[in-house]
């Protein structure tokens, strides 16, 4: 009887305990969002339903132009003095972030401010897509919506008569050397081809320095970019001869290994293409002029 | 006159004494006249003395063959046991299918894990004791380390060796000492010294987590008591082996200094009582930072992917800045009352509070410097078990834990006051078979870690369920 009471008690107890649980967020690390706001909490779902007299987000000010992959663009805004937070999302996402508000700005006294720092899926689709942002007052109702266009571009492979690209899938940090027929190394330290004139044969302005160009640095010093790509272009003809496409890991930057391809497009017909692995060894080995794995040799006619 | 009367007095009583042991010497010698006189003892022969000494040759060398290996068995007693904890967490709120962006580590945390599993080597040679315990787990993949390593001087020779929490528990009728050096258990409250397999919950409480994280430091231990008094001190590094910066080395030559006080009775037959009083002072450290260089950087504000001479911005380099230290100390105070119930069981109340400055050396790491203002912390907890017979035993506990009770918000039109405590209601049951538990916990937690939508903090879910088997040898 008396153990019956003991065990009926803790139940009693777990159960009050419980009830007492309702107010809580879950935890959601929103990786399959397209739109994701540092430091904001994440509530899975759609935006609830405006109130009539929910308050108004007066301002965001959001760059329109945005690629998929990127991180670290800088949203800004102002709201009504209710307001006690904002909503932030993209049209059909799959939830919505909540950002609370902050100090009033010297200009608006009575309106609370908010700064979020967005990134975007690299899965993001290239279009228009429809930045929606919510205030919210401290009872919980959401105010009319404020939304923003932003253009998604897909970043393609940039214009050039002759272009050699290489890709990769994580945040690692591998970048492109190509030494072309003269000798000539194009890397992130020497991002083109031209060679410099004597100092006796002074060039005139302006003139014309065809050759290779390394477009980015991609994911330098660990520094995600989301962009997993370099590409040395040449815009007009390239010199004709022998061209070595070297791999270098500079750091895997946390990854295990990290899978890369490369390939040279002449006139829109490719030379060649490989692929590789980076792994944990290719990082030992020195990372300057000359450095990395030979990932293809290409003659160009 | 009266002297001479006196004088006379004892002459008289010495007379009558003197006839008196006259005829007592002559009535004994009358007596042994009666009896028959003994026959007198052959003298001894030679043969029978060298027979005697070689019997007594022997004898000593067969004392000497037992106890010499009784003797050398003492001196090398070594003494092996052990248990394991091996989980199944079967619920985690918090649990994700993803790793933390930061760290790289998985978040998913429904899974079997060995939560420990400790070997104890320990020799006790009387005045000397020694102990070294190995740990190995798969919290963070697999780990073994070394857990407990101590040599100690006992007092006197003959007692027992008793950890810190089996002194705060236990009178003791002669006073003993325990001098020990090495990795050892700190001296703190009771929370941070209760042993893992005798700890009826799951873990320790957060406030024991954060304050002292893991339990070990490296230093030097007086442990000892009379009576219905306890005592512990301690010099330690005040770098725990579970301490998030320096764990298990020391940034600076500041030690810390860590006592217990207590008393322990059984007040009447049946009920105990165990009480403590304990304290920490010492510095923490704080990290300075090396000379960095000047560095151009490009921020794309118009998001063009041209460099314009308006977006290059250089960021100046700045001197290396000295280490600091700060000061941080710990007050607290641990009871418990032992009921013991007929027919049932013990029924057990434990209860702690701990008001501390600068002392979280856990996931809240505390750091004044960097913060530029003190970090009070605050944390109690309360919990009561009860034996279901000897067969099992059911608890619950509530602890909370405030790492800085001066939090603030920052809110639309200013700070506001932030409660950041973590709050965790604990139900426990197991079953118990010889060295062998089962135990089934449910933890349900509170915390300010979550934002609601309104941007207020609120509990981000946490709650786990956890099945443990243990077994011991």
């Amino acid at each position: 009887m008396r153990l019956r009471g003991l065990v009926f008690a803790l139940v009693a107890l777990v159960a009050l305990v419980a009830a007492t649980s309702c107010d809580a967020t879950a935890p959601d690390e929103a990786t399959d969002a397209r739109l994701r706001v540092k430091n904001g909490q994440f509530f899975r779902g759609g935006v609830p339903a405006e109130e009539g007299g929910g308050p108004r987000v007066k301002s965001v000010t959001v760059s329109p132009l945005v690629h998929p992959g990127q991180v670290g663009r800088t949203c800004a805004g102002e709201l009504d003095a209710a307001a006690t937070s904002v909503a932030l999302t993209l049209e059909g996402d799959v939830g919505y972030w909540i950002v609370p508000a902050g100090l009033p700005s010297v200009l608006a006294a009575g309106s609370p401010t908010f700064t979020a720092e967005l990134s975007f899926s690299s899965t993001l689709p290239a279009g228009r897509q429809m930045f929606v942002a919510h205030a919210v007052d401290g009872a919980g109702h959401f105010g009319a919506a404020l939304a923003k266009p932003l253009d998604v571009t897909v970043t393609a492979r940039p214009a050039g008569r002759f272009v050699i690209s290489l890709k990769w899938e994580n945040a690692a940090d591998l970048d492109l050397h190509v030494t072309d027929p003269r000798g000539v190394e194009i890397w992130k330290r020497n991002i083109n081809s031209y060679e410099p004139p004597p100092p006796d044969m002074p060039e005139a302005p302006n003139t014309p320095h065809p050759g290779g160009l390394l477009d980015v640095d991609s994911n330098a010093s660990c520094v995600a970019d989301g962009r997993h790509a370099e590409n040395v272009v040449y815009a007009d003809a390239p010199p004709s001869g022998h061209y070595t496409v070297r791999v270098d890991t500079s750091s895997l930057c946390g990854t295990p290994t990290s899978h890369w391809r490369v390939e040279g497009i002449l006139g829109g017909v490719s030379l060649g293409a490989a692929e590789g692995l980076a792994t944990e060894l290719d990082t030992r080995f020195p990372h300057d002029r000359g450095a990395g794995v030979l990932a293809l040799e290409l003659d160009v006619p | 006159m009266h002297f001479r009367t006196g004088a006379a007095a004892f002459a008289a009583v010495a007379l009558m004494n003197g006839v008196a042991q006259a005829q007592a010497q002559a009535q004994a010698q009358a007596q042994a006249q009666a009896q028959e006189p003994p026959p007198p003892p052959p003298p001894p022969q030679t043969s029978e003395i060298a027979e005697l000494r070689a019997r007594v040759d022997a004898l000593e060398t067969r004392v000497a063959r037992t106890e010499a290996p009784r003797e050398s068995r003492t001196s090398t007693a070594l003494t092996v046991s052990g248990y394991v904890h091996v989980d199944w967490v079967a619920l985690r709120q918090s649990s994700q299918n993803e790793v933390n962006p930061s760290t790289g580590e998985p978040l998913n945390e429904n899974r079997f894990l060995i939560h420990r599993a400790r070997l104890r080597l320990e020799t006790d040679q009387g005045l000397l004791h020694g102990a070294l315990v190995v740990d190995a787990n798969t919290i963070r993949g697999l780990q073994v380390r070394p857990w407990n390593m101590e040599a100690s001087i006992k007092w006197p020779p003959d007692i027992r060796y008793k950890a810190p929490a089996a002194v705060a528990q236990s009178s003791s009728k002669e006073a003993f000492v325990i001098v020990t050096a090495g990795l050892l258990m700190t001296p703190f409250g009771f929370d941070v010294p209760e042993l893992e397999n005798e700890r009826p919950f799951l873990e320790r409480t957060t406030m024991s987590s954060e304050l002292v994280p893991q339990s070990y430091d490296l230093g030097l231990r007086v442990l000892g008591g009379y009576r219905i008094v306890n005592y512990a001190f301690a010099i330690v590094n005040g770098d725990p082996i579970g301490e998030s910066t320096f764990p298990g080395r020391d940034p600076n030559k500041s030690k810390d200094l860590v006592f217990r006080v207590g008393t322990s009775s059984e007040i009447i037959d049946g009920l105990r009582f165990d009480a403590g009083f304990s304290g920490l002072n010492g510095r923490g450290f704080h990290k300075g930072n090396a000379p960095t260089k000047d560095q151009l950087v490009w921020r794309d504000q118009n998001e063009d992917g041209q460099v314009q001479q308006t977006e290059l911005q250089v960021i100046t380099g700045s001197p290396a800045t000295p280490s600091q230290g700060f000061q941080r100390f710990a007050l607290g105070a641990d009871a418990r009352v032992h009921l013991r119930l007929p027919k049932l069981g013990e029924l057990t109340l434990r209860a702690e509070i701990v008001r501390a400055k600068n002392l979280d050396r856990g996931t809240f790491t505390a750091d004044p410097i960097a913060t530029t203002r003190d970090l009070r912390e605050l944390g109690w907890y309360l919990g009561v078990t009860q034996e279901l017979t000897r067969w099992g035993m059911i608890g619950v506990r509530y602890d909370t834990y405030d790492p800085d009770a001066d939090a603030r918000d920052q809110r639309a039109f200013g700070l506001v006051p932030k409660d950041s405590s973590l709050e965790t209601w604990s139900f426990m049951g197991q079953v118990r078979w010889k060295t062998a538990r089962l135990l089934a916990q449910y933890d349900h937690r509170s915390n300010a870690l979550g934002r609601d939508v309104t941007g207020a903090p609120t509990t981000l879910e946490d709650d786990s369920f956890t099945l443990r088997a243990v077994v011991g040898f």
